[in-house]
């Protein structure tokens, strides 16, 4: 479904990404791990089509087709879902009006029919349950003064919604208590099918022990340097990542 | 041209004066046209007109009192969708079948200026132009025109149950339409209303159209004024409001700016007494070579007034927009809450916004926060709306409704709001 290969990336002069190469398919969680600054979020965002990022060299092919080439918008159309790490805030578009108009552009995309409202609002409603969403919070300008746990719900919510083939969570766990990251590792859990696959950007391991990984990716400064089942998770986060940097700098 | 106009009309006025010849309000406008004589008409020397640049409109040969070319029948089509309102139209300056519709409360008075001169002669004596300064030569030439115009008196603790709308069509096909209307308007104590003003424009000549209004707010009365300006590139307009408020009253004026040539409003409130409220919303949504020039000034005299304003612009293409808000806070205002903010949004690199607030203060106990934003689209926010499947030109668009949002969420009445956003759209 998604294959990278040799993928170089650079902010201004500086290279963050220095060659990854990633298979993933259908039905398949994979999980990148890695310390702070070792390239993760840049992966997440480059992926979606954040223009911030220069793409030196490298392939990135999403159902046979040069995701590279594709505006965010295409991507998204095409079934790429990007759960951000800081979702953005936009007062004065409430978050019906924006989910309508998602769907309704993805579907319009797709060559389907826009739903009405009636059919909108029953699956809007029926989507809610995957994470327990407050209503409250449809009626209210997209994030904006929403709590950092209410941000990540809303997140995994829009993809309920939009039922992406290729879900990149960025740091879904970060900022979210126990109990929130149960419910969004629940939602998550409930949306896995044979015909969808997802990539967890994590930090932490213990969002994995809700999500379980197929594969475990451990990425430091820019390369991924170690690769395993969930397993490597597990020792991660017994030992940290210290020994992992060890380990590449004495092979370096 | 407009100055030698503007004197010949002027003069043909006075000579048909049917009694008038020792009021007051003949008298006035005299002085008037005897300032218009003498000063200029404002350049961009002039620290006012710094950024509205009106030479071309000066030079420009306007046909004045190009009236009757609107088909009678057509005035409903005019109309607003769904807003039942007591509706004044104006054919290029001229009001027009007059009071056939009107079907009037007990408490309102409604009725042509020219009318009100003799009918309500101690009232119009009292206000006219003692309120309004002729503190430039558009407003000398207003004072000195004043004819064509209506007079609104709600009565002691009335409040009217419609509101009020003065349509201005300017029927541009076969003229080049200039035309002066004054407004004046008394909300006698405890009252309450509501007036809503917009122009609608008919066919592509240029046009010029300068009106005033004089509002005189008394104790304790409410009033809620519209200002709803959708102009076509040709459409000039300059407009001064002056709004002299008593105590315990309160004032909101809603003002919306579409394009036009040159546009220039002036919004002047005075607040005379205590613990009055005062609002101004505005936004300007400019495109091609539009501008829009925004002044404000609001004097704060008494004790404990709140004066809240929000102007808000979004300028595209080569247009430019003008935003001054000036505060003055006296000595006796104490306890006084001023807050000004004026945002910006360009979406060209050719689009300009020249903004400046002022605020003079001589009160110590007082709280006043400005504060003015200009900026594009945030990337950040683009991106989101984009990563969700949102074409880049559909999330621009839900981008700037939003910012625009803040403001036309103020306005209260549903019909008048879904036209705004439609003509803005």
């Amino acid at each position: 479904m998604l294959s990278i290969k040799d993928l170089r990336v650079n902010i201004e002069d500086k290279e963050i990404l220095k060659g990854i190469s990633l298979d993933v398919k259908p039905g398949e969680v994979h999980a990148i791990m890695g310390p702070n600054g070792s390239g993760k979020s840049t992966l997440a965002s480059v992926l979606a089509g954040r223009d911030s990022f220069e793409v030196k060299s490298g392939e990135v092919s999403f159902l046979e087709e040069d995701l590279l080439e594709m505006a965010p918008e295409e991507r998204a159309q095409k079934g790429v879902f990007l759960a951000f790490q800081y979702p953005v805030e936009i007062p004065g578009v409430t978050n019906t009006t924006f989910l309508r108009t998602a769907v309704n552009e993805i579907r319009k995309a797709r060559g389907q029919e826009k739903l009405d409202a009636v059919s909108f609002l029953k699956l809007r409603n029926e989507k809610m349950k995957v994470v327990d969403l407050d209503p409250e919070l449809l009626n209210r300008s997209l994030n904006e003064g929403f709590s950092g746990g209410e941000k990540k719900r809303n997140e995994i919510f829009q993809m309920a919604m939009l039922e992406p083939k290729l879900a990149i969570l960025d740091e879904t766990d970060s900022g979210l208590d126990i109990d929130a990251l149960k419910t969004v590792a629940n939602g998550v859990n409930s949306l896995k099918s044979e015909n969808n696959a997802f990539i967890v950007v994590t930090h932490y391991q213990r969002l994995l022990d809700y999500i379980v990984p197929d594969y475990v990716h451990v990425l430091y400064k820019g390369k991924i340097v170690k690769s395993g089942t969930k397993e490597l998770a597990l020792e991660l986060e017994e030992k940290g990542y210290d020994w992992i940097k060890e380990e590449v700098e004495t092979i370096s | 041209m407009l100055k030698e106009q503007t004197l010949a009309l002027v003069e043909k006025n006075f000579k048909n004066l049917n009694g008038l010849s020792d009021s007051q309000f003949q008298k006035k406008r005299e002085e008037a046209k005897d300032l218009f004589e003498k000063v200029e008409l404002p350049t961009t020397k002039d620290e006012e007109w710094k950024y509205t640049n009106i030479k071309n409109i000066a030079n420009e040969s306007f046909d004045f009192e190009a009236f009757g070319s609107l088909k009678k029948g057509r005035l409903k089509g005019h109309t607003i969708e769904g807003l039942d309102a007591y509706y004044l139209f104006f054919d290029n300056g001229k009001l027009v079948d007059f009071a056939e519709s009107l079907d009037l409360e007990n408490g309102l008075t409604l009725k042509p200026l020219k009318d009100a001169i003799k009918s309500e002669s101690s009232l119009v004596d009292q206000h006219f132009s003692s309120h309004l300064e002729n503190k430039n030569a558009f407003i000398a030439q207003n004072t000195a025109l004043a004819s064509e115009g209506v007079f609104i008196k709600i009565d002691k603790n009335y409040t009217v149950k419609k509101p009020i709308a003065i349509v201005n069509i300017i029927s541009a096909n076969e003229y080049k339409p200039f035309f002066a209307t004054r407004n004046l308007i008394v909300a006698e104590e405890g009252s309450s209303a509501t007036l809503i003003e917009y122009s609608i424009k008919v066919g592509n000549n240029k046009s010029l159209q300068n009106t005033a209004n004089e509002i005189v707010i008394s104790r304790n009365a409410k009033f809620e004024h519209y200002q709803i300006q959708i102009n076509s590139e040709s459409s000039s307009e300059i407009n001064t409001s002056h709004v002299s408020q008593e105590g315990d009253s309160r004032y909101s004026n809603y003002k919306v700016s579409n394009n036009g040539w040159v546009v220039r409003n002036d919004l002047d409130i005075d607040l005379k007494g205590s613990n009055c409220e005062t609002n101004m919303f505005g936004i300007y949504k400019l495109d091609g070579k539009s501008h829009v020039d925004n002044h404000t000034s609001i004097n704060h005299r008494e004790p404990h007034s709140i004066s809240n304003q929000l102007y808000k612009g979004v300028i595209d293409g080569n247009a430019t927009g003008v935003f001054n808000g000036k505060i003055y806070v006296q000595q006796k205002a104490q306890k006084t809450n001023a807050f000004q903010s004026n945002n910006n949004l360009l979406l060209s690199d050719n689009a300009t916004i020249n903004t400046k607030p002022q605020l003079e203060i001589w009160a110590d106990d007082v709280k006043c926060t400005h504060g003015s934003t200009t900026g594009a689209i945030d990337e950040e926010a683009l991106f989101y709306l984009r990563s969700r499947g949102i074409s880049l030109s559909q999330s621009k668009k839900l981008l700037i409704e939003a910012f625009g949002n803040e403001v036309l969420d103020k306005i209260k009445i549903d019909a008048l709001k879904n036209w705004v956003v439609e003509k803005l759209s």
